[in-house]
């Protein structure tokens, strides 16, 4: 019997595949933010899925999950949270056109950080393979 | 039948669309990049639930707070509104983090 869990490991495996995508094509977004992100999305999850379940808008077989909640929503529902704000950003940067990407980023790097410093991570990422414009 | 669930999320998504254009978040900032990321995500969480019900992990509970009308057995037409907020949600919360960082980073090199 293929319980909850598995199913969100098969569907959170795609995601950890897109991400994977985005740092072999030097396209991450930024994780910290991502981070940070997911701090509210989890919170209204928690809220939102508790009115959910709590009004049997969704129910679920008992014995297909671990059983553990938060309040009355399943811990595995915030899967869908977590694969969606590590997703979605992907795509996203995937999708941004190389040189806004790089003007942004790069741009954003060097103010923060003194130049001699910035000057590390560009050389060595030059070295693995992206064109050097 | 009721359009309790179905307004409660129009509603929602209509904050979401004022907060995008007024801060420039998503669809604001690059509307066919939004638009792809959005159906992307969206059929991405569909496909998800399909193989959810279609293993009989959920279902669809009561009709009380539904329309009623269905995109596919236990998957009903509200879900299709509540992966879009989801996503929509996620990405103006990564969009805002995004130009609120952009503006630090000016504020400190100004």
């Amino acid at each position: 019997m293929t319980t909850y869990w598995l199913l969100n490991l098969a569907f959170l495996g795609g995601v950890a595949l897109v991400a994977l995508v985005t740092w072999l094509a030097h396209r991450m977004p930024a994780w910290r933010l991502v981070g940070l992100a997911a701090i509210p999305l989890l919170v209204l999850t928690a809220v939102f899925d508790n009115v959910l379940v709590g009004s049997h808008i969704v129910s679920y077989d008992p014995r297909l999950i671990t059983g553990v909640f938060v309040g009355v929503a399943p811990l595995e529902d915030f899967s869908y949270s977590i694969a969606a704000v590590v997703l979605l950003p992907c795509l996203w940067a995937l999708l941004t056109p190389r040189g806004a990407a790089t003007a942004g980023r790069g741009g954003e790097r060097g103010l923060r950080r003194p130049r001699a410093r910035a000057a590390t991570p560009r050389s060595r990422r030059s070295s693995g393979g992206e064109p050097t414009t | 039948m009721s359009f309790l669930y179905l307004g409660g999320l129009l509603f929602a998504l209509l904050g979401m669309v004022v907060v995008d254009l007024r801060f420039r978040l998503f669809f604001g900032r690059a509307p066919l990049r939004a638009t792809i990321v959005l159906v992307l995500g969206v059929a991405f969480f569909l496909g998800w639930d399909a193989a959810g019900v279609g293993l009989g992990i959920f279902f669809r509970g009561d009709l009380a707070l539904l329309t009623g009308v269905q995109l596919a057995p236990e998957i009903p037409v509200e879900e299709l509104f509540f992966l879009v907020l989801l996503c929509y949600l996620t990405m103006n919360a990564y969009g805002w983090l995004s130009i609120r960082r952009r503006r630090h980073v000016e504020s400190v090199s100004s």
